[in-house]
This record gives structure tokens, C-alpha cells and sequence, in this order.
């Protein structure tokens, strides 16, 4: 069955109680940006030994959030990180200082961590083995009893678009008889909320079953509901995450910035039946179409608080979060109790229905804005027949 | 740069040479009488540069650390004047293997033979080391089993490699080169490229002694073009064998690394699970 993780980042503390109170995961994906040195290491035992820890080196140079808070982040281990002065002692020394923490805190892997490159860079394979695999792995050949190990990886599209640079990697990532697993990010340059790249789509159906076949266990991180087009390729964990930057890799959260005022986006509610996330002006027009609105939206303690006349809907409030963890937490488990050719026939039936869904709201007047509507599903699909064909 | 028989008397003459064996490169081989050792073979090289001398120091590091029926023991190494070198190893007592193809009429011959050579190869691979050079002829088949030899251009995949990165291929066979050799890739190069000779090895001895990626079977300019086209006696292979070592076969000939082998114990394994499945 696939296991689900929880993303944390800022207010990771919802995550953390969404687990405890209504058992929506089977572990956490702990990262830096927003999480201090010393929380991560007080965090409870049973938290720690179920949690991947990624070192999110993806910009090596940063300053960002509390990155500065570990000792063997690259800016501050190499005091100004710089590629010209990156050498191969304080490679080891970086690898073994972030090695040595992830083993005494006791997660459930050693993560060998990655930097975002732009594009499909030619160098990308030798900066990743030689800055990153080779240390690490070095590394961890002097640690006793050691944890799994997981390599991590930012893909872009155009890197799982070309088959031939896809092979490439493949044969990069699968040539370490010492690694466990592959921990996958992915980032889609100028993304809408939902991947509407269908090369891509089909290209990482094809990468991860790849990476399975070949005797990996594949993690997927910052997973938005692909997650649940992923469960095709029968990936062994894929996450869940509060805000849309857990939901969607998007670098520029690691770049440094200046006091530049973020926009926050409209609050949404995610709804099974629909595949979908939908903007929160939409809940009462969908009331007014269908029989039973517990029902469609899924009855769990959080929406009966979010859909009381006097909840004022912002996207900073738990409630929508943490209805989203139980309601795609059980989605995904649903899914993933079926195996195989039945797991495949179930994810297509789900997008059939959402499509049904769609199709009769729409017909009622609904108009969904383009954040909000159905249009991911006929990608999905595509992918999905392009896929099974192979 | 060759060496002649002229240019080693001085060496062959700490021994009592026997006779000559197929040399090649940049080496001659003899089998010598030494006074103590007994019959030995010896190979003596000329190193036009560091990097040749690198390269058999290399053969030397990994066979000095192997201590295994199924590789000759190695002696000694030495550096001598006039840019030579000289290596002593174990004489294995046995005939190459495309004189024993008859040996191998059924599929549980095979087997066997096959789970013999992983298992000797394992001795390589764990050490992160690749042949690069499988074949008929670098396989002794001695009274205790086969003998895997002629390592000159294995290498150690931690250290820097010794291929000269414009040629038009890595030190290989092209005949029992994996695609990845054969277009020099190196980073692409580990153990799964000897896997992939191996299974060139397999097939051919499914096949009776033809080669499975030759015009005759799959059309086709040649062989190595063959190899780099993915195009082979499959059909034949999947006549001749049981469904389980045929699918064994096509994963060891897959055209990218990452489809063979990602663990050599898995390769082992497989084999032995067919063996017993199929035979026992």
C-alpha cells in the first residue's frame, strides 16, 4: 500500500495534529526552510523515527527561512557558499556532518540531498555525482547500522519530457547498489495549480515505474492530487502538504528575496468526488445542485466548522487543510488497497466519475474559474492511455 | 605502443619460457618455469605513459585483492627499465570457452555454467570493479570450472578513468561490447555493462556457438552495429529456453543499464530460482 506523508513547512504543527487526531499519515517529510535546528531535533520519537528529513540544499547559496540554523547547510559550513570554492573536503566534511544528524535523530532514512538546476542542463548529472552522491555515499559507508538510504532528485518537465535525457537519469540513479529509494521532486516551470503538461504526466508515469522496476522504492514529494495519477506507477509514497508551496515545487520559495509582499491565494476546499480543489466562492452553488452536501464534499469533523453561516473562509485558517488531510488520505488509501491492474481500473473509474461530476454541476450553471474546474482530468487520463500502452 | 618478443629476452630469461600465449595490446604473455613458483604465465608490457602503467598497476590492485577459484592468483608486480612492466600470475590449465561450446547443449548446462561465472563476477563487481572485456576467449573452462581472465582494462569505477575520452570507443571487444561501450560513454559504464556481455556469452551458448546479434539471424550491416540497435535473436532464444531464463536473457541484453541488473545478488538469485524451479 502506498504510504502518505505529510510535507511539513510553515505551520507544520496542523500536520503534526491532523496525524495524531484523525491518523491521516504514516510519516513526515521534515525540511529546514521553516522548521529550526533545534524543533526538528525535539520533535517526539515516534514523529522522528517515521520522518524523512530533506536537507533542501536545492539552492546551496541561500540564507533562506532557518536554513542558517544547521550547521552543515552549504552557505554556512563553507561560510559563503560558492561553486568555485565548493571542494571535495567540504563536500565529505558537509556529507558526513548532515549524515551524522539525520542518523542520530534517528529518521527513517539518510537522505543524500540535491540542488535545483533550470532546465535540462548537460552538466547535471556530473555536478549531482560529484558534489552530492559520491560524498554522501562515502560518507555513509563509515556510518554503523545505518538508516535506508534516499537520493534525492529535482526533476524539471523538460527533463522527464526527453526520453533521452529521462534515460540518462535513469541510469545515473539506478547505477548505486547502496541506495534504497529515489525521494522525487518535481518542478514545472510557469505551472498552473493542476500539471497540465501532458508529456510530463506520461514522462513521470514512465520514470517512476521505471525506478520501480528496477528494485527502487519511489518517494514523491510536494505532491498537489497527482498524487493519486501517481499511485498508477504503484510509487511507494507520495505527500500531502498545507499550504500550496507543499503542494507544488516551486524553488523561488528557497531564494533569497527581498521584503516583497506575497499575495495569499483564495481559500479552497478539496473535493474526492472531483479530483479538484475548488474555490470556496463555489460551496454554496454546489449545495444548491446536489442532494446531500455532507456527502459531496465529505463529512469529516472539519467541515461541519467550515461550513457553518458564520465561517469566514481565509486561506490561513486550518479548518480547509485539515478536512483536505482526512478526505485525500482516505481517497489515497482506498486506491492504493487495490493492487495492480484493479488499482489502475479503480484510478481511471475516479476520473471518470469526477468528469460525470463536473459535467452535470456544469450543466446546472456552474462555472468554474480555471483553477477550479475539471480540465486536469482529460490530461490525467491521457497520460494515463499512453502510459498503459507501453 | 606493441613490445616484440626481441625487447623481453632479458625478462624471459629469469625463466624457462614454455610457450607463447595469444597476447594482444600492448602486452606479450608467455607460459614460463619459474625455479620456485612452478609454471606460471607471465605478461610483459610496455607503458608509453603514466596512464598505461596506471592502467596495469590497476589490474594488478584488483587482482592482488581477489582470492577466488574462478580468477588466476596473482604474484607479483614490477616496474622495469625501458618503460616495461612485468606480471606474474597462476597458470590455469584449461582451454577457452568457444572450444566447449558442445559442452552446453541444454539449458541446464547453462545454468549451471551461468550462476558459476556470476558468481565469480560478483567478486568484481562488489569491489566497484568492471571487466569491460566478457567473452569466449577470457574464459578458461579448467577441471575446477571456468577461470575469468584478462582484466588489463578492467577498472575501478572510484577512481578517474583511464579511457581516453576521444576515442571512438572504450577498450572493449566490439563483438561483446554493451551499447554504452560501444559508444564510449563512460559515465554509463559500471557492472551492468559486463552484465550485458554476459548475456551476449549466454545467448551464444543458447544458440549453439552463433553469435545472437549476427546479420545472419537479424539482418543488419554487423555486429556492433547490431548491438547498437537492439536488434537479436530473440525470437530463437525465447524457442530454445524455459519462459524464466529467457526472461532473464532479454534483462541482461536491455539496451539502457537501468533495465538490467540493478544488484548483481538479484542476477544470482534469479538464476537460482530457475534452477530450482526448473530443475529440482
Amino acid at each position: 500500500m502506498t504510504k502518505i506523508f505529510h510535507q511539513l513547512g510553515h505551520r507544520y504543527q496542523w500536520s503534526l495534529d491532523s496525524i495524531s487526531e484523525s491518523n491521516t499519515g504514516d510519516g513526515v517529510i521534515i525540511g529546514p526552510r521553516y522548521i529550526e535546528m533545534p524543533d526538528v531535533q525535539s520533535l517526539p520519537d515516534n514523529i522522528r523515527k517515521n520522518a524523512i528529513f530533506d536537507p533542501q540544499f536545492y539552492i546551496p547559496q541561500s540564507y533562506q527561512g532557518k536554513l542558517n540554523t544547521y550547521h552543515f547547510f552549504p552557505q554556512v559550513i563553507a561560510d559563503g557558499f560558492s561553486t568555485n570554492g565548493w571542494n571535495d573536503n567540504l563536500s565529505l566534511r558537509c556529507a558526513e556532518e548532515c549524515l551524522n544528524f539525520q542518523q542520530e535523530c534517528d529518521f527513517s532514512y539518510l537522505t543524500i540531498p540535491s540542488r535545483f538546476y533550470e532546465g535540462m542542463p548537460s552538466e547535471f548529472i556530473d555536478n549531482l555525482d560529484n558534489q552530492f552522491a559520491r560524498p554522501f555515499l562515502e560518507a555513509a559507508s563509515k556510518i554503523h547500522n545505518r538508516k535506508p538510504i534516499l537520493l534525492q532528485v529535482i526533476v524539471t518537465n523538460q527533463m522527464i519530457r526527453d526520453e533521452h535525457f529521462r534515460n540518462d537519469l535513469l541510469n545515473w540513479l539506478t547505477s548505486f547498489p547502496d541506495v534504497s529509494g529515489i525521494y522525487l521532486i518535481y518542478h514545472i516551470h510557469n505551472r498552473r495549480k493542476q500539471i497540465d503538461d501532458i508529456g510530463f504526466l506520461f514522462g513521470l508515469l514512465c520514470f517512476c515505474s521505471a525506478l520501480k522496476d528496477a528494485g527502487l522504492q519511489v518517494i514523491t514529494g510536494y505532491c498537489n492530487t497527482e498524487a493519486i495519477l501517481l499511485l498508477c506507477a504503484n510509487v511507494d509514497a507520495v505527500t500531502m502538504g498545507i499550504y500550496e508551496n507543499l503542494r507544488m515545487f516551486n524553488v523561488r520559495a528557497f531564494e533569497e528575496r527581498g521584503d516583497s509582499v506575497i499575495r495569499g491565494p483564495h481559500a479552497r476546499v478539496y473535493i474526492p468526488r472531483l479530483l479538484q480543489w475548488v474555490n470556496h466562492f463555489y460551496v454554496d452553488a454546489i449545495r444548491l445542485e446536489v442532494k446531500n452536501i455532507d456527502d459531496y464534499i465529505d463529512d469529516n469533523n472539519y467541515r461541519v466548522a467550515m461550513f457553518s453561516p458564520t465561517y469566514n473562509w481565509h486561506f490561513t485558517k486550518p479548518d480547509p487543510y485539515k478536512h483536505y488531510f482526512v478526505a485525500f488520505s482516505q481517497q489515497l488509501r482506498r486506491l492504493s488497497r487495490c493492487g495492480g491492474v484493479d488499482r489502475l481500473d479503480a484510478i481511471i473509474k475516479e476520473c471518470n466519475n469526477a468528469r460525470r461530476e463536473f459535467s452535470y454541476l456544469e450543466h446546472s450553471g456552474i462555472e468554474f474559474d480555471t483553477d477550479s474546474d475539471s480540465s486536469h482530468i482529460p490530461h490525467w487520463m491521457t497520460a494515463i492511455n499512453q502510459w498503459r500502452k507501453i | 605502443m606493441s613490445i616484440n618478443d626481441l625487447e623481453v629476452a632479458d625478462i624471459l630469461g629469469r625463466y624457462e619460457p614454455l610457450y607463447k600465449l595469444p597476447s594482444g595490446g600492448q602486452k606479450v604473455v608467455y607460459a614460463v618455469r619459474d625455479s620456485i613458483k612452478g609454471k606460471i604465465v607471465i605478461k610483459i608490457g610496455r607503458y608509453r605513459s603514466s596512464q598505461s602503467l596506471e592502467r596495469a598497476k590497476r589490474e594488478v590492485q584488483v587482482l592482488s585483492t581477489i582470492d577466488s577459484p574462478y580468477f588466476p592468483r596473482h604474484y607479483s608486480f614490477e616496474v622495469i627499465d625501458n618503460y616495461r612492466y612485468l606480471i606474474e600470475e597462476e597458470f590455469i590449465n584449461g582451454n577457452p570457452l568457444h572450444e566447449h561450446f558442445a559442452d552446453f547443449s541444454s539449458e541446464q548446462s547453462i545454468l549451471e555454467f551461468a550462476l558459476e561465472l556470476v558468481q565469480g563476477l560478483n567478486e568484481l563487481w562488489v569491489k566497484r570493479t568492471v571487466h569491460r572485456d566478457i567473452k569466449p576467449a577470457n574464459i578458461l573452462i579448467a577441471k575446477t570450472g571456468p577461470k575469468i581472465i584478462d582484466l588489463g582494462i578492467a577498472r575501478l569505477l572510484d577512481a578517474t578513468s583511464l579511457t581516453n575520452s576521444m576515442a571512438f570507443m572504450g577498450p572493449c571487444t566490439p563483438n561483446f561490447a554493451s551499447p554504452e561501450q560501444l559508444s564510449n560513454i563512460k559515465r554509463k559504464i559500471d557492472h551492468r555493462s559486463d552484465q550485458f556481455s554476459l548475456g551476449i556469452l549466454l545467448v551464444q551458448l543458447v544458440l549453439g556457438g552463433k553469435h545472437p546479434f549476427d546479420p545472419e539471424f537479424v539482418g543488419g550491416e554487423n555486429i556492433p552495429n547490431n548491438i547498437l540497435q537492439g536488434l537479436w535473436a530473440k525470437s530463437n532464444v525465447d524457442k530454445s529456453v524455459s519462459r524464466g531464463f529467457g526472461l532473464i536473457l532479454h534483462k541482461l541484453l536491455s539496451p539502457q543499464p537501468y533495465m538490467r541488473y540493478r544488484k548483481h545478488e538479484e542476477l544470482y538469485m534469479n538464476l537460482l530460482q530457475i534452477r530450482e524451479e526448473q530443475y529440482q
